[in-house]
């Protein structure tokens, strides 16, 4: 009886400790046992997991389960294979082996973070950066990191001057960028991306490193293909008597697509803003074509250090116009017209009280001067960038109608003044560079302008004064360059030369100034990572002539520069040049500047008279 | 003698916490997450994690704070005027700048969670604790994330209700924030009062070339109580709390600030 009872009741234990837990070992092919396998036990009829635990370092796990239901028991682990068993024919203590199997997984691609960086392009999203209160994409460049935006509308990247805004990768402004920037709404653009690093001369990409960033606005799908613009008018008036009528106003329009862009604006303003979009005329890309300078300047305007919107009276239209039209895949044609008509107005009253005893002094003076700036300028501009050819020619035409007038009145003694600097420009600049086989470059630069620029002068003595400059520049380069060995060597040859005629009416006095340069140049160059070097040896050969004397010079100028980068906070330079300062006859020199001390004082003693 | 060699002892103790632990990455998750700052929050703010997971541990942060961070390090290289800095501070609120707290798992040793946040954008703090065995309610339920079936477990946890969606085919013991304690992955994650939630909308194999490292000597270092103290006070009073963090004695409190409730992932008490 004992003996049944003590064995129904081990039984009974023995099938109690089978019910509450499944135990086993896993292991791998080599014995090795396998730590963190995940062990679940999966309902068979819903075939849902309803337990699960994991191995210990030794392999061993412990699973709680109730016995009689059916299941299956899974054995993952990362590396190998899955395996399962049912748990019914799952003895306890057994052994799991698992097989290795790499790990594949189905990857679903993980998206790249909102400012995304590749190689030396950045791009900002415009809807990150843009807030309330930004009208145009200018004032959401300016919040940009890295971007910055100065008062005349120039954009700097991380100090340095883009070189080139480019508008869905097309460049239609050239350096007038700043009449888009401050005028295209910032909810029409996706997103401005930065070229850090930018070679706009494509066949150099890979070769030549350039510092300076540019610009590329990407615009919204809505704003390609439409013509859109904005109309900003404001006008107002005081209800006074004689209260002067105000008015700002803007028109602008343009048009963004595959093949053409267009640009256009009109501004009118006469409350004192001053235009902030230099329709800026100095070229700060490239070399340019040089230019002469008149010998008066416009009358200068006493003006108050304060707010230029409180003092100024003014009058300025503003028109500008720019088209450009894509000829071909890599070339382009582009059209650029823009004139500015500004009248600025000053009237200034000053009383100087002497307080003597003896005599009464007082000095009163009473002056008002309006100046006028006026201009127009048009550029046609024919460019092709390609991977063999890089080829730009401008045909470019600056006419400046400046104009001043003025009247003083010292202590009852009245003064007049007049000026009339006018400028007429005409020039056209051919830059060619070509690529040839095995690394060789040709580069080939002409140019031709022609400076016509009279001037008028009142003098004191009532006298108007008319002096007319007018000027012809030429210029020839070509040069090329080849590897030799390790480095690359260049060749170069050219002519330039300018003829200067002045001439004043009243005297009678011209003079005719011709200068001519003619240049062979050798040189040697390599550019490595970290750096860069170039020695240049040219051979000049200057010729001046002046009211029939004639100068002649051979010169030598050689120089040499050498630049290393160690690592991306420094970059060390050291230079050598040579260069002779004559000092004798003609003080002339050879780069382009006209410094003959004779002719000065020739200059400076017709404007006294 | 005995105390010195007990000093020494200690010394080489700290020295070794304060060691940098690195770990190759071998598989990423990305989630989209949505979370509160405050009970008074209308809206919760969004934000895209990633979760890195390594040979012995892994970690848990965001992607947009990371890229935050590696942003105001570029504008800090390239200018030092304070406007700037600060404009592009002002503009990176929210959910562009993402939540700043970061979980390691494993770290700085195997059984040990590590979690460093940042509070006011000054003030780095970290706790660590043990890896939280977390027990599930396996429950009915099925999905399917990411092309990967998915099976459904509910907990309580430190004062709220998670439910978690993982997969067995991703055998890991690990998900978004603290969470594990799984057979699989877990790809999803939420809470009954809908503040807190992670989505897994992106998963990648990494070439195992990435690392990812924690020191830490950057961060102060808390107890999870104190921890929550000083969120909860945070909110309450972000003046007179960092005036405190700063070492700037208590003064009177400004009247534009506002009061919150601080809306925490998990109460110790």
């Amino acid at each position: 009886m004992n003996k049944w009872l003590l064995y129904f009741f081990f039984l009974f234990a023995c099938t109690e400790v089978l019910a509450q837990s499944v135990e086993g070992f896993v292991v791998d092919n080599h014995q090795k046992p396998l730590e963190v396998v995940s062990v679940v036990l999966f309902d068979k009829s819903s075939k849902k997991p309803v337990a699960f635990t994991r191995t210990d370092a030794n392999g061993n796990f412990t699973l709680p389960y109730q016995s009689g239901k059916e299941g299956t028991l899974f054995f993952t682990l990362l590396g190998y294979a899955k395996d399962s068993i049912d748990v019914q024919y799952f003895k306890s203590g057994q052994t799991i082996v698992l097989k290795e199997k790499p790990f594949l997984i189905k990857s679903v691609e993980i998206k790249a973070p909102r400012i995304s960086q590749r190689g030396d392009t950045l791009t900002y999203p415009v809807n990150v950066f843009k807030q309330g209160q930004d009208r145009s994409i200018a004032d959401v460049i300016a919040k940009m990191p890295g971007l910055q935006v100065n008062n005349d509308g120039t954009i700097e990247y991380q100090g340095r001057r883009i070189n080139k805004f480019y508008i869905e990768g097309m460049d239609m402004l050239g350096s007038k960028y700043a009449q888009v920037s401050e005028n295209l709404s910032a909810d029409k653009v996706k997103s401005v991306q930065v070229y850090e690093n930018h070679q706009q001369v494509k066949m150099l990409r890979g070769l030549s490193f350039s510092e300076q960033a540019a610009l590329n606005i990407v615009l919204k799908d809505d704003a390609k293909n439409v013509w859109q613009g904005v109309i900003d008018i404001g006008a107002g008036s005081g209800l006074t008597k004689d209260a002067d009528f105000l008015c700002d106003s803007r028109f602008n329009s343009m048009f963004f697509s595959r093949k053409m862009q267009t640009f256009s604006m009109y501004k009118f303003n006469n409350s004192g803003a001053v235009l902030k979009e230099a329709i800026n005329l100095r070229k700060v890309f490239g070399m340019g074509v040089p230019e002469a300078s008149n010998f008066v300047e416009n009358i200068s305007l006493n003006v108050p250090d304060l707010n230029s919107a409180r003092t100024r009276m003014n009058q300025t239209h503003l028109l500008s116009s720019n088209w450009l039209f894509k000829t071909g895949k890599d070339s382009d044609l582009r059209f650029q017209l823009s004139g500015v008509w500004d009248e600025n107005k000053v009237e200034e009253n000053i009383v100087t009280e002497y307080t003597d005893i003896a005599s009464n002094n007082r000095i009163a003076e009473y002056s008002n001067a309006s100046s006028h700036n006026n201009y127009v300028s048009g550029e046609l501009l024919y460019r092709v960038n390609s991977d063999r050819l890089f080829l730009t020619n401008n045909l470019n035409t600056n006419l400046f109608f400046d104009k001043g007038t003025g009247m003083s009145l010292v202590s009852e003694q009245k003064q007049n003044q007049y000026v009339k600097p006018h400028r007429r420009i005409v020039s056209d600049e051919l830059n060619m560079v070509n690529k040839l086989r095995n690394g060789k470059h040709l580069k080939s630069d002409v140019y031709l302008s022609y400076n016509y620029l009279p001037s008028k002068l009142l003098t004191a003595k009532g006298n108007l004064q008319e002096l007319n400059l007018s000027q012809f520049f030429w210029g020839a380069t070509t040069s090329f360059s080849h590897p030799l060995g390790k480095i690359n060597a260049q060749y170069g040859l050219g002519n330039e030369g300018f003829t200067q005629l002045i001439d004043e009416e009243s005297q009678r006095l011209a003079l005719n100034y011709l200068q001519l340069v003619t240049k062979a140049s050798i040189g040697f160059f390599d550019q490595g990572e970290r750096y860069s070097w170039n020695i240049i040896l040219p051979v000049a050969l200057l010729s001046q002539t002046l009211d029939g004397h004639n100068h002649l010079r051979v010169e030598i100028e050689p120089k040499a520069t050498l630049t290393y980068k160690p690592n991306q906070h420094w970059d060390i330079t050291s230079a050598y040049s040579y260069s002779e300062q004559p000092s004798d006859g003609l003080a002339l020199c050879t780069h382009r500047c006209l410094s003959a001390t004779s002719l000065n004082v020739l200059v400076m003693a017709l404007m006294i008279i | 003698m005995k105390t010195i060699f007990i000093l020494l002892f200690c010394l080489a103790a700290i020295s070794v916490q304060a060691q940098e632990v690195v770990d190759t990455v071998t598989l990423r998750i990305q989630y989209r997450a949505f979370y509160k700052h405050t009970q008074e929050q209308k809206e919760p703010f969004e934000d895209i994690n990633l979760l890195d997971l390594g040979k012995n541990s892994s970690r848990f942060y965001s992607q947009r704070f990371e890229h935050f961070l590696y942003l105001r390090d570029s504008v800090e290289r390239t200018t030092q005027d304070p406007m700037q800095k600060l404009q592009f501070l002002a503009n990176m609120y929210g959910s562009n700048k993402g939540r700043e707290y970061e979980v390691y798992k494993q770290i700085p040793e195997k059984g040990v969670l590590t979690y460093t946040d940042v509070l006011h954008n000054d003030f780095f703090f970290r706790y660590q604790e043990k890896i939280p065995s977390i027990s599930w309610d396996l429950v009915e339920g099925d999905t399917i994330i990411l092309g990967y079936p998915c099976f459904k477990a509910v907990t309580n946890f430190r004062g709220r209700i998670w439910t978690a969606w993982y997969s067995i085919d991703l055998p890991f013991d690990n998900g978004p924030w603290k969470l594990g304690g799984l057979p699989g992955l877990i790809l999803a994650a939420s809470e009954n009062r809908n503040e807190f939630s992670f989505v897994a909308i992106g998963i990648e194999q990494r070439p195992q070339t990435e690392t990812f490292s924690y020191s830490a000597k950057r961060y102060e270092q808390l107890t999870p109580i104190k921890f929550q103290h000083l969120l909860q006070d945070y909110w309450k009073d972000q003046w007179n709390t960092t005036n405190r963090l700063q070492g700037i004695g208590y003064s009177e409190t400004p009247n534009a600030q506002r009061t919150f409730n601080a809306c925490l992932m998990d109460y110790y008490e």
